[in-house]
């Protein structure tokens, strides 16, 4: 894994070791964050397609109905 | 005399005419490139309570863009607290987070599709919560559909904070930033 680049007040370095870690620890946490918020969003829409289904609505109907 | 903010040529401005000026540069149009983060140290004093952050970005991948404060060098890295809302064609959607480790302030561009974001930020360098709001105009790997994301939250530690670090949660980041001053 290369080291991340910092724009220090202006001036482009890499990271130190520590700073590193940090950034890729907050990284990691931001990509499990992204992946906890994408599966809610696709349960969500799984459980909306499943009630249109039971309703047996169409998509147009849904719409109108769901907005 | 004309009354500013209407100058005429060789007009001389008075302390209280300048005292007057709403904004003040305190950092520079600053360009960056192809990096992890960003950090500007020294830019919040007691010359001013509030400040806005200006910043013209893109993402080289999908991850978005945060904030942190800084003190003394040092980001802090608990208590951002924040609230979104986000207009995607028809689709609305909201969502809140607490006890993070960064601010989210900005979406990602996913390649050379420059997006913007403005960033209020009342009290950082007050020994008191600081709030913000940004406002994001997104575009994730298109012109042809910009999204509306507009963010606000606070950093809930009673700390003064004298700089803001500026971190892409994947990838690198490229664009420009200024930050400003709102004179009282």
């Amino acid at each position: 894994m290369s080291t991340p680049i910092v724009n220090d007040n202006g001036v482009n370095r890499e990271m130190t070791a520590d700073e590193a870690a940090a950034y890729h620890a907050w990284a990691a946490k931001q990509a499990a964050l992204i992946e906890q918020a994408q599966q809610a969003a696709a349960d969500k829409a799984a459980a909306r397609a499943a009630v249109i289904a039971k309703l047996s609505l169409t998509a147009d109907e849904a719409a109108a109905l769901l907005g | 005399m004309a009354t500013p903010p209407d100058f005429t040529a060789g007009q001389v401005l008075t302390a209280a005419q300048m005292n007057k000026i709403g904004l003040w540069v305190v950092k520079t149009e600053t360009a960056f490139s192809a990096v992890a983060s960003v950090t500007a140290d020294s830019v919040f004093t007691a010359d001013f309570t509030n400040y806005v952050l200006k910043l013209r970005y893109t993402t080289s991948t999908t991850g978005s863009v945060s904030f942190k404060l800084r003190a003394s060098g040092t980001s802090a890295s608990t208590n951002y607290n924040f609230q979104s809302i986000n207009g995607n064609g028809a689709s609305v959607s909201a969502s809140g987070s607490t006890a993070q480790t960064s601010a989210n302030i900005g979406i990602l561009t996913n390649g050379s599709f420059f997006s913007s974001a403005s960033v209020d930020l009342f009290g950082p360098q007050l020994a008191e919560a600081t709030t913000y709001t940004s406002t994001n105009m997104n575009s994730q790997g298109a012109y042809t559909a910009p999204i509306n994301y507009y963010i606000a939250g606070n950093h809930s530690t009673a700390t003064a904070y004298d700089g803001i670090e500026i971190l892409v949660a994947s990838g690198t980041m490229t664009g420009s930033y200024t930050i400003y001053g709102y004179n009282e």
